[in-house]
């Protein structure tokens, strides 16, 4: 899946959900479920299964870009206001030093910039997340607050047909699952 | 001031010597960092280094010439050549300024270098007593590395100093090392797109993939830490403005010689930066390889930099001796890298 | 190495911290609250009655105020050192200590931020130093350090507070999911912010935690640096030297870890937590402790050879005779003793993975530090350039309190943070496991042979 349709998709409304207790059982059924097929996958575990993203196909999101502009917003403006004030609104002569005193100005330039990335890069992850999300559908399900302490949970949100949505809890089961949980209308 | 043709050519011969020494010790911390930190990426690149470092006895002989010529090359060696308003500085100096003195110490740090250089030569890279030896080199280069280039380069200009100066000489060597190991390992390497996915962590790719990005990831670290030191110098001199420690600066600025400065600058700092930044950059071989030449270009001009406006304070002065001098001290110490390295690989 | 407990236990284990306080906690926050009180009456007194409650004087404007300052910001460098530093040189052990390490730097700079305020004078007008558009048409000078201070240390303060929080997103997430009673949960889930675990909400985290980290390095050097050239921008003798920026850096680091071995040792002991903070991470954590304190032994060379190299007869006499033989000669030899000599003990294995050895060393280096800042701040400043200008400086007990006061206001934050925040980085050493579990002996740079 592409940046763009990982937003479009919005928040996850899985129609099925399949429990794990191993990460390697879980890996093992999402490449059955790839294998016939079943491309529109997530997972959902306690920590970072570094092998999970690789089968997703998610691609490096452009943080480098967002973080690299807020940066440069912030050297801008934190120049800028150090110019403003000593050299075009009120220049001082602070012990013969020249009004504009480029490497003097450097180092609250530099914070500036830093500050820009961070920010900016925190608020891209909140937005990229849509966070607060006080409630997800998967809540309703008994049991999947321990996708955070010890279980491992793949979601698969939509399905072709009926047929379609039986065969993957029949692949999951005989890959492992714990149970599998059916979410949502028809 | 009137610099005669022996003193140019020690003064060429110098900066030379240090463009070329810093690497090799840079190329000893490396190995001996590696061998405390147990970084594993490094294995790959880790005989380049010793080879590099296996110059380390012919690079000392090579000191000879300036050794013996510190009457000629070094100012404090005969007050009159003193100005008058600093003639009083630069003999309260006279216990640690004075010729036998010099010229003992710098025996001294040569002696240390080759003995370490040797030991690591000889030393397997598993041997454990290498951990020990490494932790001990490493002070004692970092000690002597910078009493040599307080001695060495500093008292050129007699009157002045600046106690980061040996970090500073450190920096570079370390950045032209990591330079050199990236341009020799790397260079006439098309571009190979990873084969592994950038999302996963280093520790699952191939070795050569890891070695590449710790290349990239400490050349990048280095420039800053090099470009970090050079200011912290920098600001401090300029805002204090201190008639001591100024003319060191004007000279380097306010003459042609800032020519140097921006170059130096602009090669080991802004151009490394930009192009090792991006995440896929600096694993992409031709760009490890460009942007190690380009380093090493830098950090010639920069010990150039730092030796010749001390010897030429009031305009831009570069002469034939300057060129010839690199090129016998580069090559000849390549040459040495690679005799000394042949036979060892024989020995079964 | 004790094996660690499958997932459910380990976080049973790790949370159950939080749900109930150790027989500890209530004795260390009565006496936490007490110096805290100490530390209010002390910054009544300094803002109603003025700085001259202090024992400032003129030359000795800068004394306890800005000693503490110093301090405490450097302690709080090591622990984004150890958090974002070590993440990038991928130094997994770093895992289990982070988030501690994280903590001292929050609360840390919670109390230093305090103290350059408080030493103003008239402390309301500390809006003053921010560069707003004000009816006076006056503006900072941005040639003084002072408003580079300002700037360093409020991004420092942001900054950690995102890495520091961003970074427990995930623990959070399984506090919510664990804990008992509705309240405590509701709590959990608004700072968890709704965090599932989702595949994609790790694609996104372990990116933006990863910039953060690489934004946090070059901030920790900049700010300190940016804090030692409070001092040598001056022309003072022994405080003009161009090494004062990366000196400070590692003076700063090498002080923070010193108090992380303080708060580890007793946390380990304390909430039984051998399997997690184990013997190789206190290995790793004094090895780092030697490094730094033998860069700090070289940056007091440079020093010291810079200053009689000089030949200027003020350098020499404020570096090689005023603070070794001068007024605060005693604080100068406690200070080496403590800086240069302590490390030295962490050659041997042994005393690397001694828990009292370490906790010790680590006190006395976390003392040596603030003499250091003491020996350099009012040793240059009693005995500068004009002899009938020099005065000694005795601290007042308004300074005291100041000072034993922070250590107090910081062990409170602290406990609090150890009582209500889950203080194991739980994901991570659980993803930890499961690396070693997939690829065993490949550790990345994980220090395994001794030097003993």
């Amino acid at each position: 899946m592409t940046d763009l349709q990982l937003l479009m998709a919005g928040p996850s409304a899985s129609r099925l959900l399949a429990e794990f207790q191993t990460p390697e059982e879980m890996l093992s059924a999402i490449d059955a479920l790839k294998r016939e097929s079943y491309h529109d996958i997530e997972t959902f575990t306690p920590y970072d299964v570094p092998d999970v993203d690789p089968r997703l196909g998610y691609r490096r999101p452009k943080l480098g870009l967002i973080s690299g502009i807020g940066g440069l917003t912030g050297l801008i403006l934190a120049y800028g206001i150090q110019w403003w004030a000593n050299v075009y609104s009120y220049p001082v002569n602070a012990g013969g030093r020249p009004a504009h005193a480029a490497p003097a100005f450097i180092l609250a330039t530099f914070e500036g910039t830093i500050v820009g990335a961070a920010v900016s890069a925190f608020v891209a992850l909140f937005v990229w997340l849509r966070y607060p999300r006080p409630w997800a559908p998967e809540d309703e399900v008994e049991g999947f607050e321990r996708s955070t302490i010890d279980r491992f949970w793949i979601g698969i949100p939509s399905f072709a047909s009926e047929r379609d949505r039986d065969h993957a809890i029949d692949i999951a089961s005989r890959n492992g699952a714990l149970r599998t949980v059916k979410l949502g209308g028809a | 001031m009137i610099v005669g043709f022996w003193q140019q050519v020690l003064a060429s011969y110098l900066f030379a010597y240090i463009a070329v020494l810093s690497i090799v010790l840079g190329a000893m911390l490396q190995i001996m960092i590696s061998h405390l930190s147990g970084a594993r990426w490094f294995e790959g690149l880790r005989p380049l280094a010793v080879r590099i470092v296996g110059a380390m006895p012919f690079v000392a002989i090579l000191a000879l010439p300036f050794l013996l010529g510190v009457h000629l090359l070094y100012p404090w060696a005969d007050l009159a050549r003193i100005p008058p308003d600093v003639r009083d500085v630069v003999a309260r100096k006279h216990a640690w300024l004075n010729i036998p003195f010099f010229i003992a110490r710098g025996v001294a740090y040569l002696v240390a270098w080759c003995v370490i250089a040797e030991l690591i030569r000889r030393r397997d890279e598993n041997d454990p007593s290498m951990r020990r030896i490494s932790a001990i080199g490493i002070i004692v280069v970092g000690l002597t590395l910078t009493f040599a280039s307080f001695d060495w380069v500093m008292s050129l200009e007699p009157s002045w100093y600046s106690t980061v100066y040996g970090v500073y000489v450190f920096a570079g060597g370390i950045l032209a090392s990591l330079a050199l190991m990236a341009f020799v390992t790397y260079r006439g390497m098309p571009n190979r797109s990873s084969s592994v996915d950038p999302n996963l962590p280093d520790l699952r790719a191939p070795e050569s993939e890891r070695q590449k990005a710790s290349l990239g990831k400490l050349i990048f670290t280095f420039a800053i830490f090099w470009a970090y030191i050079w200011f912290s110098q920098y600001i401090v001199i300029w805002i204090g403005n201190l008639p001591s420690e100024v003319p060191w600066y004007s000279s380097r600025t306010h003459t042609g010689w800032v020519a140097l400065t921006v170059i130096a600058v602009l090669g080991q700092f802004a151009i490394p930066f930009l192009a090792l930044i991006g995440y896929t950059a600096k694993r992409r071989e031709r760009v490890l390889a460009l942007t190690g030449a380009c380093i090493l270009f830098a950090h010639v001009i920069d010990n150039f930099w730092l030796v010749m406006p001390s010897v030429f304070p009031t305009s831009f002065h570069v002469s034939w001796t300057d060129a010839a001098a690199i090129l016998l001290v580069g090559g000849l110490t390549i040459y040495a890298a690679r005799a000394r390295s042949a036979p060892r690989s024989s020995i079964a | 190495m004790p094996e660690l407990p499958d997932d459910g236990t380990l976080s049973t284990q790790i949370l159950s911290s939080n749900w109930r306080p150790s027989r500890w906690w209530w004795p260390l926050v009565a006496l936490s609250a007490a110096l805290t009180v100490l530390f209010v009456v002390g910054v009544t007194l300094t803002v109603d009655r003025g700085v001259g409650e202090w024992g400032n004087n003129i030359p000795v404007g800068w004394a306890f105020g800005i000693t503490n300052f110093v301090w405490w910001i450097g302690i709080g460098h090591a622990g984004t050192f150890i958090s974002a530093f070590l993440l990038l040189l991928n130094q997994h052990w770093r895992s289990s200590i982070n988030r501690l390490a994280e903590a001292m730097t929050i609360f840390a700079l919670v109390n230093a931020s305090m103290f350059p305020v408080l030493h103003l004078g008239r402390p309301w007008f500390f809006y003053w130093l921010v560069p707003y558009p004000s009816t006076m048409g006056v503006w900072p000078n941005f040639k003084s350090s002072l408003p580079w201070d300002v700037a360093a240390i409020s991004t420092y303060f942001l900054v950690s507070l995102l890495f520091w929080y961003l970074g427990m997103v995930p623990d959070l997430a399984t506090a919510r999911d664990l804990a008992p009673g509705r309240t405590r949960r509701r709590i959990y889930a608004i700072f968890a912010l709704g965090w599932r675990g989702r595949s994609v909400e790790w694609h996104y985290y372990r990116l933006v935690y990863a910039l953060l980290a690489g934004i946090a390095t070059p901030l920790v050097i900049s700010v300190h640096s940016i804090v030692s050239l409070d001092f040598a921008i001056a022309q003072l003798p022994g405080w003009h030297s161009t090494i004062f920026p990366p000196y400070f850096v590692v003076g700063a680091i090498y002080s923070g870890l010193a108090l992380l071995l303080v708060l580890m040792l007793p946390v380990r002991a304390v909430f039984r937590l051998h399997n997690v903070l184990t013997d190789k991470h206190l290995d790793a954590v004094a090895k780092l402790t030697l490094m730094t304190g033998t860069m700090l032994a070289y940056s007091y060379v440079c020093e010291m050879f810079g200053a009689w190299y000089s030949g200027d007869p003020h350098e020499q006499f404020a570096m090689l005779l005023s603070r070794p033989f001068g007024p605060y000669g005693v604080l100068f030899w406690l200070m080496t003793a403590f800086n240069v000599v302590t490390p030295q003990i962490f050659w041997s294995r042994r005393m690397r993975r001694s828990p009292a050895a370490l906790f010790i060393a680590g006190l006395l280096i976390w003392v040596g530090m603030w003499l250091e800042r003491f020996v350099i701040i009012v040793g240059s400043l009693s005995q500068d350039f004009l002899g009938s200008s020099w005065r000694d400086y005795a601290p007042t007990w308004v300074d005291m309190s100041l000072l034993f006061g922070s250590v107090g206001l910081f062990a409170l934050l602290y406990l609090a943070f150890l009582r209500w925040v889950p203080f194991i980085p739980l994901s991570e050493v659980k993803g930890q496991r499961y690396e070693k579990a997939r690829e065993p002996g490949d550790h990345g740079t994980e220090p395994e042979r001794s030097v003993a």
